[in-house]
């Protein structure tokens, strides 16, 4: 790993104000408004240590949630949340009849481990069904709740095709991980990211992040891992039904499900004049069966 | 209905972190019922306000819910 020409600048344990650009140490990436920023999550490298849930939670001042054990591996968080907006998944898998295998393969073979976040979708569902204008792009091209808006309606939770945004309980507002929106705007990268430290979690542009992510597909079909795939990148799975590109896509070893991410999401709003359509037409079949009914009743009795 | 006094140290959309006279820090998420709106926070986490917040204790939390937020001066803090 290289180290970035500016870190020389900053050798003091003490700093007396924030490094200006400082993504540009840490990540390798300035931050610009009208660029698009996202994740790539590679799961090849994650070792589930949480590192990002906790940051996230102590950034973003989110309390925790669903206090015990959940008897579900390692998760002790379960899902993504309202008070939770990084979550990574334990899948364990085990070898023929149940039993683990005495030799495993090397790139997450007998656990699948996975730093699970909003995708900040390019096509965003839930940015389409908020009704109060609530849901933004913002200058980073990523998706956030503007709190002071929100009514709390409720409508971005099912039209999100990966079941990421969530209404609190506690103050009735929907919320959901703003790419640490304030961070980026200090020239910060996320939070997740930069206390992530195998660099599962890596964020950048887009297009840069694409191009990674495809060198490092091929890097492990070289190395045996034929099972490597991209979900939600362009053309990809996971970039179905109108969504176009997710700005926070993975590396997967195993199909989707495994994962507990659906293998074709799309965008509910493509339903809409289909349905309206049903709709319609059902209605007007209706309304012929009723003409057609008191025309032979009023025929029946002349 | 229990009340805390302390420093507003940390704020994100509606919530707020509390530093109480001994150091320590507690989460409060503001409730349906609180007069006080997520933006009017950012305004006292920057002039780091001395606050009493009637608060209740949500189940399943880590956190207080916050039910009445009173801006104090430092003479009725004393």
């Amino acid at each position: 790993m290289t180290v970035p020409a500016r870190a020389q600048d900053f050798t003091d344990s003490i700093l007396e104000a924030p490094i200006p650009d400082e993504s540009e140490l840490t990540a390798g990436v300035r931050i610009e408004p009208g660029k698009s920023y996202g994740f790539f999550t590679d799961t090849t490298v994650c070792i589930g240590c949480k590192a990002c849930e906790v940051a996230c939670k102590e950034w973003n001042n989110l309390p925790a949630d669903d206090v015990g054990l959940t008897g579900d591996s390692y998760d002790n968080t379960g899902a993504l949340s309202a008070n939770t907006w990084r979550h990574v998944n334990f899948v364990e898998r085990s070898g023929e009849n149940g039993v683990r295998e005495n030799s495993q393969t090397p790139f997450q073979s007998g656990w699948l481990m996975m730093s699970d976040v909003c995708k900040h979708c390019h096509n965003a569902p839930c940015l389409e069904a908020c009704p109060t204008g609530a849901i933004f792009k913002t200058e980073f091209d990523t998706v956030v709740v503007q709190q002071d808006v929100c009514n709390g309606c409720g409508y971005c939770v099912p039209a999100c095709p990966f079941g990421v945004v969530d209404i609190s309980l506690l103050d009735g507002k929907a919320h959901k991980c703003t790419l640490c929106y304030d961070r980026l705007k200090g020239g910060l990268e996320p939070a997740c990211a930069k206390a992530c430290p195998t660099n599962s979690i890596q964020f950048g542009e887009m297009d840069d992040l694409v191009e990674r992510a495809h060198k490092r597909v091929d890097e492990l079909h070289e190395r045996g891992v034929e099972g490597a795939r991209l979900y939600g990148a362009p053309g990809e799975p996971g970039a179905t039904g109108d969504l176009v590109h997710l700005n926070a896509f993975f590396l997967l070893t195993d199909r989707p499900e495994v994962y507990n991410l659906p293998p074709a999401p799309t965008r509910p709003s493509n339903r809409v004049a289909p349905s309206l359509t049903a709709g319609l037409l059902s209605m007007a079949g209706f309304a012929l069966l009723a003409v057609a009914a008191f025309a032979a009743r009023r025929g029946s009795e002349a | 209905m229990p009340q805390m006094a302390g420093t507003v140290v940390v704020v994100q959309e509606g919530r707020l972190q509390l530093l109480d006279d001994s150091g320590a820090g507690h989460v409060f998420i503001l409730s349906h019922a609180c007069a006080a709106e997520p933006q009017q926070l950012y305004g006292l986490e920057l002039g780091r306000t001395r606050l009493r917040i009637d608060y209740s204790e949500p189940t399943n939390v880590i956190g207080f819910l916050a039910e009445k937020i009173e801006v104090l001066n430092e003479e009725t803090v004393r």
